[in-house]
């Protein structure tokens, strides 16, 4: 669990401008959908001007067929997000936030002219606290804002409320998409107030959603909007960050809400749980690594949670009129072979199918669990977080069976129906026996690794069997566990380029240099994993070429 | 007339760089969902305001697909023949798919896109998956199409500022 202080702004609680009065509280808290409590509003000074109202957006629902339905857009509140009251010289006379509806209330100094600006930030200090913010890639990172007119604050109460549009002309974008940001915040709100429904002094560490207009599917210059696809992933400086897609007429995430909560939920397990994932191109039916398996697979289904609706849907192309849907609920291969296709404990679709079933309340099929959200968040952030095992749905099963002794049937019959063999397995798969087809170089999950220097073969698989880079066996995993501390030489050859990465729960060394590669370390008591592969095999720019089945020695040591 | 070949490969970006630059295992980027159609491996090109450019498209496409449709537009500054092209490739297995040649014409300078749009239709429904060829003009870099005003809070924070509608 995170519970560092992050480097939340304080500057709401700090303004002091002039004569005004900060009325409203700032940086409640709490959230809840609809727990925040509404502004309160002293009777202004003589002299002064209480200006309140609401600041709206507007969200294009999806069709059926998944593309966004413009004649069926709605108004929605802004909630949480910070309001600002600016003279013409762009100084803040006052600030503060809407509430649960998107209503705001702040008091001025009459007489003055001031521009209503709300930005695209929900911030909080102290505990909990938050601060989420949507900027422009492709403009310095600038922080979205929208503004109205100025006019002069007179009389006692003043009503000035805000629509951020979404800019939709009938036949394309002509003007502004002021809406595309709020809406992401607000996908965000609901999945953080998700979280403090659980966990109500959750710090959130500090998170920036780029988005832009110009962010297009293609790789190249981030600043000018080429992202390849929308994602979540650490600046250099460590920063959380997420990425979304927002170029018309061929892919826009704003109003995909379950694609931002996805996002979202590498953020919530990177910061508060961990995700061993190596991330990359993924899809359901894929027979991909365990790790991003269960990361991609808890993702989707993660949406499904925060959002009570199981139905992803994501629009893209001409007009944003098409597009394509991820039930987490629909366990039938007839209806649903993309999410339950090549089922395993490799299979995304397999993980997000349990994880929902785990949390939802409908008994359907074989499904007797419901859980909810704090079980599940509670495994997350509890020891699996911590587990020498890397995360996947072998060591989250155990966990959750062990704080769930209830409902440990439901659990592995949740597991057994999906091809994972639940009863007796443990969080290394020990005992599973889905080898997706192949007979050779899938199981063991974690092939034991002798400590006597006796040398053990696994291979690394290529483009011909399951895919490259971050698919089942692209990488192979080993186990061990050491007696007694001491300095020890973990080495593998053969094949190409072999290459060797050492673990325990966290990241400990890599080698991976040409040839045969070793790793020469001190090492405490204890269990420790091992992943080896042929570079071939996991190069992302090399995805069908000089790749296939390559035989690995690994050997561990005393030195 | 340049002809120019693009090359797909479906990928999520990542962090993980060819060696030796692999300096954290854990946590490159994790994107969205792809769809069961490969992407391009974006090149850039270069193109002068009037100059008109074939493109040639190829996909590769990962499962058998009951149905393919391709849907192709352009970005302000670029013309294709029709605004909006379709091409309905019906079934197909997995492999390589290879589209009829487009012609873009290159209207204004700046930086604008060549959009496609791959719909396959399998057991699972409709899905797509859209990716972009990048144009941009010698003589110009900026982004087309986008005019953004900008300002600075008295912190510093630089806004991009858009316009509500009032809505009392």
């Amino acid at each position: 669990m995170q519970t560092s202080q992050p480097n939340v702004t304080t500057r709401i609680r700090n303004l002091v401008v002039g004569t005004v009065a900060l009325v409203l509280a700032a940086c409640g808290g709490g959230g809840g959908g609809g727990s925040t409590p509404a502004p309160v509003t002293p009777p202004p000074a003589s002299g002064d001007t209480t200006i309140s109202g609401k600041i709206s957006f507007e969200r294009v629902p999806h069709t059926f067929s998944n593309g966004l339905n413009y004649n069926a857009t709605t108004s929605e509140p802004a909630r949480e997000v910070v309001v600002e009251l600016v003279d013409a010289a762009g100084a803040v006379v006052a600030e503060g936030q809407t509430d649960a509806n998107g209503d705001y209330s702040l008091t001025v100094s009459s007489g003055q002219t001031l521009r209503l600006r709300a930005r695209a930030q929900m911030v909080a200090t102290g505990t909990p606290a938050w601060n989420f913010r949507v900027v422009d890639n492709t403009a310095n990172n600038a922080l979205y804002v929208v503004e109205g007119p100025a006019s002069v604050a007179e009389g006692d109460t003043q009503t000035r409320s805000l629509l951020a549009e979404s800019g939709w002309g009938g036949n394309g974008y002509t003007s502004d998409r002021a809406a595309g940001p709020f809406a992401i915040l607000d996908s965000v709100y609901q999945a953080y107030n998700k979280v403090l429904d659980v966990e109500p002094q959750a710090v959130f560490p500090d998170l920036n959603l780029h988005w832009s207009e110009n962010n297009r599917p293609v790789d190249g210059d981030i600043s000018a909007g080429e992202i390849t696809t929308s994602f979540y992933t650490r600046d250099a400086q460590g920063n959380s960050a997420i990425f979304l897609l927002g170029a018309a007429n061929s892919d826009t995430d704003e109003y995909d809400g379950h694609v931002v909560i996805h996002e979202w939920g590498h953020y919530f397990e990177d910061r508060f749980s961990r995700s061993d994932s190596v991330g990359g191109p993924h899809s359901g039916g894929d027979r991909l690594d365990l790790r991003v398996a269960f990361s991609e697979g808890y993702g989707y289904a993660l949406a499904g949670m925060v959002t009570d609706d199981p139905i992803t849907r994501d629009s893209g192309g001409f007009n944003q009129g098409g597009g394509f849907s991820i039930d987490v609920e629909d366990d039938n291969f007839a209806t649903n072979p993309s999410g339950n296709r090549n089922p395993g404990w490799f299979s995304e679709g397999s993980v997000q199918l349990i994880l929902y079933d785990l949390y939802d309340s409908d008994a359907d099929g074989i499904d007797t669990v419901a859980l909810g959200f704090g079980p599940i968040h509670d495994v997350l952030t509890g020891d699996f977080s911590n587990d020498t095992a890397v995360t996947s749905i072998f060591s989250f099963a155990e966990y959750m069976r062990a704080a769930q002794p209830a409902d440990v049937a439901g659990i592995n019959s949740l597991l057994e129906a999906k091809n994972i063999v639940g009863a007796g397995n443990d969080r290394y798969g020990s005992s599973e026996t889905n080898n997706a087809g192949n007979a050779n170089d899938v199981l063991p999950v974690f092939t034991p690794l002798p400590t006597d220097g006796s040398p053990v073969v696994v291979c690394s698989l290529g483009v011909n069997e399951f895919g490259t880079f971050n698919k089942l066996s692209n990488r192979r995993l080993l186990r061990f566990t050491l007696g007694s501390a001491g300095r020890y030489r973990i080495a593998v050859s053969g094949a190409a380029d072999p290459d060797i990465a050492l673990f325990q729960g966290d990241f400990l060394a890599v080698a991976q240099l040409a040839g045969n590669d070793a790793i020469e370390r001190d090492l405490a008591a204890g269990e420790y994993v091992v992943e080896v592969y042929e570079f071939a095999n996991v190069r992302p720019d090399q995805a069908a070429t000089a790749s296939g089945r390559e035989c690995l020695t690994v050997s561990l040591t005393a030195i | 007339m340049k002809s120019l070949v693009i090359t797909l490969a479906l990928f999520t970006p990542v962090a993980l760089a060819a060696k030796p630059s692999f300096v954290d295992h854990r946590y490159s980027s994790i994107g969205k969902r792809g769809a069961p159609v490969a992407m391009m491996s974006a090149q850039r090109h270069e193109a002068r305001v009037g100059q008109k450019v074939a493109l040639d498209l190829r996909f590769a496409l990962e499962q058998p697909a009951q149905n393919v449709r391709v849907e192709v537009n352009a970005d302000a500054g670029l013309e294709l023949d029709k605004a909006l092209m379709r091409y309905e490739l019906g079934a197909r297995e997995n492999g390589v798919l290879t589209m009829p040649t487009i012609d873009v014409a290159v209207r204004e300078a700046g930086r604008s896109s060549v959009n496609v749009t791959v719909y396959v239709t399998d057991q699972g429904g409709e899905k797509f998956k859209s990716f972009s060829v990048p144009f941009s003009t010698p003589e110009a870099k900026s982004v087309v199409g986008q005019k953004v005003r900008l300002k600075t809070d008295p912190s510093g924070q630089s806004l991009r500022v858009m316009t509500a509608r009032e809505s009392n």
